[in-house]
Order: structure tokens, then C-alpha cells, then sequence
């Protein structure tokens, strides 16, 4: 029960784009086509959610019993850096279809605030999210899982908005960037309305 | 005097033309996130301003030692350092804000914005011409979000800077939710774009 309140309340309550506002530059330039933005779901998706288990891996088993938190910053970040270098290389290696339809995405990932900031909100930040629970591998992986499950929805959503707005005639003042972000904020509206469910 | 001039234009830059927040969109989770309060966008404006102009220095200074193949690495190091110098120091002497601010104080690692100046200018240029590059930048940066912030607190909450201006009863508290952020950010985008786009036929008339 905890498991699958945790795990809504990151898909839908506390979505990643449209309440935290992480990884908005991708969430913004990539999806204006419905399969790009599939495509960058779910690298996002695989690289969050093995990140923030990384990630709560290090810092209780290094970072806490060495009392060197506050190095946590420059840790997380190179080590998500190295890791999608090494996924890219080995998708690279194993699976070329794969690689074709993810490889663009993967670098630009690791400038995604959203890793980095999963990774500390599941960390340094814990008390945010699981309140006074203590969190294993399980909770945050369930978290970091249902926080990128939540960014592929709402970046494909998004993408299929743009592409049927791409028929109408817009101001051309109000072209791209601000209409995208118009429609963002409907659909954040339309979120706010999840908040009493959890 | 050339000299003089280049630097004034470098700086003025990242202030008007190149401004990241209205024209680059460079930096868009903290512009976002942390523009509920006029506080919240000083303070984060703050914090960018340090980081970038030490970071772009440093990454100018060492911009003929650094092998090509490495120097993305490198520079994160070197920004990840200065965001937890910023941290420390943060929760050491304004911990309300820092709290505030919560994990885009460390998020600032990532921010386009700084990454993309070392790599674009400061990897190329001389170190006092890098200061004033990230300095516009930076002021550009924290004047979009303490403008952006300015609408926000004004219409949503009814002050600024925590006085109180619009009576409790005539203001839209969706604005200072999340989702106020997006369409705030859009109608002054779009207002920018219309100054932008009337300057340009302007400029081909004559």
C-alpha cells in the first residue's frame, strides 16, 4: 500500500515536470514530435530510475558512514555523468536498433536537471519525500521509477498536443516557445487536480 | 579603447540581446521553480552570479591546458565544486533561503546556463573579457527571473519583497502555484518576442 501510494503520488501528484519543474529544456525542445519524445521517455525513464539507485547506494553506504554528505553534489554528478557514457557505449555496443532510436538522447540526459535532481531529492532531501520513513533500495527505486513514468507521460501528452496545434494558424509573437508553455500551463492545471488523491 | 568598447558590449550581451532567460532559454527549471517570491529570485540570482563569473575565470584561465576530449568533465568538476562552496555557505549564513531554495541550490551544477557559457565563451577568450561575459549573463539571468517573480508575488500573493500591496481578497493564487510559472513565463516571452520581432522590421525598413 505505502509502495503504491509512493508510487502515484511521483507519477501523478508530485509530476517531475509540471509541479517540481525538473527537466524542462528537454521537456520543451524534444517534444515536438510524438516519436522523439517516446524515444526520450524512456532513456529518461532507464537512466533515472538506475541513478537514483546508484545514488542512495553511495550515499548510505559511503558518503553517510564516512560523514562526507556534503560532498554529494559532486559525487552525484559525476557519477550519473560516467554512467550514461557507459550505457551509451554499451547500447552502442550490444543493440544498434536501440542505439538508433535512444543514442541522440543520451548525452543531452545528463544536463537533465531532473537525474541530478532525483538522485539528491531521494538522498540529501529524503525527509521531502518519505517524510519520516526510513528509505531501502525498494522505496526509492518504486520513486525513481514512478517520478520517470511520470516525465514520459507528460512529455508524450505534451509532444501530441504540439503536433496537432502544428495545423492553426498562431500570432507570431506567440510562436513556439510561448505556446508551448501556455499548454503546459493547462495541463499543470489539469494536474493540480490529482493533489487531493494522496 | 577598442578594448573598452568590446568589453562594454560582452557585458551589455548577455544583459539585452542575448539575455538567457527571455531569448536563449538557457536555465529553465530554476526561472520556473524559484520565481514564487521576489526573495527566492534574488537569491538564486545571487548564487548564479558567484558560480558563473568564478567559473567562467577559472575555465579561462585554464583554457590552453585542458585537452579537447576532456575539457566537459573538467568544467563540471570545476562548477560542481563551486555550487557546494555556494551550499555551504548558503546554509551556514542564510539557511531560511537555502531552505527555500531546496535542491536548486544544488541543481545550479546543471544549469545550461553555466556549462554553456565555459564552453562557448570562456573556453576561448581572455579572463577579464570571461568576467564580464559571465556577469552580464548572470545579471541578465537574475533580472528575467526577478521579473517574472515580480508578477508573480505582485498578482498571486499581493506583495513585494513581502509587503504587502493587493489586498487579500483580489488576488489570483494560482499564480504562485507551479502552474502560475508557465503562464506567467509565457505571456512575457510572448510580450518580449512582439518588442523582438517589431525591432527587427524596423531595422529592415531602414
Amino acid at each position: 500500500m505505502e509502495l503504491i501510494a509512493i508510487a502515484f503520488g511521483a507519477i501523478f501528484v508530485n509530476n517531475v515536470v509540471l509541479k517540481q519543474f525538473y527537466g524542462l529544456c528537454p521537456f520543451l525542445g524534444v517534444s515536438t514530435k510524438k516519436s522523439s519524445a517516446l524515444s526520450m521517455g524512456a532513456a529518461v525513464t532507464f537512466v533515472i530510475t538506475l541513478s537514483a539507485i546508484i545514488a542512495h547506494l553511495l550515499y548510505t553506504l559511503v558518503l553517510e558512514p564516512y560523514d562526507i554528505t556534503y560532498l554529494s553534489t559532486i559525487v552525484f554528478i559525476l557519477v550519473i555523468a560516467s554512467f550514461v557514457q557507459l550505457v551509451e557505449m554499451f547500447i552502442k555496443r550490444f543493440s544498434a536498433p536501440l542505439y538508433s532510436a535512444l543514442g541522440v538522447y543520451l548525452p543531452l540526459i545528463t544536463t537533465n536537471c531532473a537525474v541530478l535532481g532525483v538522485a539528491i531529492d531521494a538522498t540529501v532531501n529524503k525527509t521531502k519525500i518519505f517524510g519520516d520513513l526510513d528509505p531501502t533500495v525498494l522505496h526509492v527505486a518504486i520513486y525513481a521509477f514512478g517520478i520517470s513514468i511520470g516525465y514520459a507521460l507528460v512529455i508524450f501528452l505534451f509532444s501530441a498536443i504540439r503536433e496537432e496545434m502544428d495545423a492553426y494558424p498562431i500570432k507570431k509573437n506567440w510562436e513556439g516557445i510561448p505556446i508551448a508553455l501556455i499548454t503546459a500551463f493547462i495541463m499543470a492545471m489539469i494536474f493540480v487536480g490529482f493533489g487531493g488523491i494522496v | 579603447m577598442a578594448k573598452q568598447k568590446s568589453l562594454k558590449s560582452v557585458f551589455s550581451a548577455g544583459l539585452f540581446k542575448q539575455n538567457p532567460v527571455f531569448v536563449q532559454f538557457l536555465g529553465m527549471c530554476p526561472t520556473l521553480a524559484v520565481t514564487g517570491s521576489v526573495e527566492n529570485a534574488l537569491g538564486m540570482g545571487a548564487g548564479v552570479v558567484f558560480v558563473l563569473v568564478v567559473a567562467n575565470f577559472v575555465v579561462s584561465l585554464i583554457r590552453n591546458y585542458v585537452p579537447r576530449e576532456v575539457r566537459i568533465p573538467i568544467y563540471i568538476v570545476i562548477i560542481a565544486s563551486l555550487v557546494t562552496i555556494l551550499e555551504m555557505f548558503m546554509k551556514a549564513f542564510v539557511p531560511d533561503l537555502a531552505a527555500s531554495l531546496g535542491t536548486f541550490l544544488s541543481l545550479i551544477v546543471v544549469n545550461c546556463l553555466i556549462l554553456g557559457r565555459a564552453e562557448a565563451f570562456a573556453s576561448n577568450n581572455k579572463p577579464l573579457s570571461s568576467i564580464f561575459d559571465g556577469l552580464g549573463m548572470a545579471l541578465g539571468f537574475t533580472g528575467g527571473l526577478v521579473l517574472i517573480a515580480f508578477f508573480r508575488e505582485l498578482l498571486g500573493a499581493g506583495t513585494v519583497l513581502g509587503m504587502q500591496i493587493i489586498p487579500a481578497d483580489y488576488q489570483i493564487s494560482i499564480l504562485v502555484q507551479a502552474a502560475g510559472a508557465f503562464l506567467v513565463f509565457g505571456i512575457l516571452v510572448s510580450q518580449v518576442n512582439k518588442i523582438r520581432l517589431a525591432r527587427m522590421s524596423e531595422s529592415e525598413v531602414a
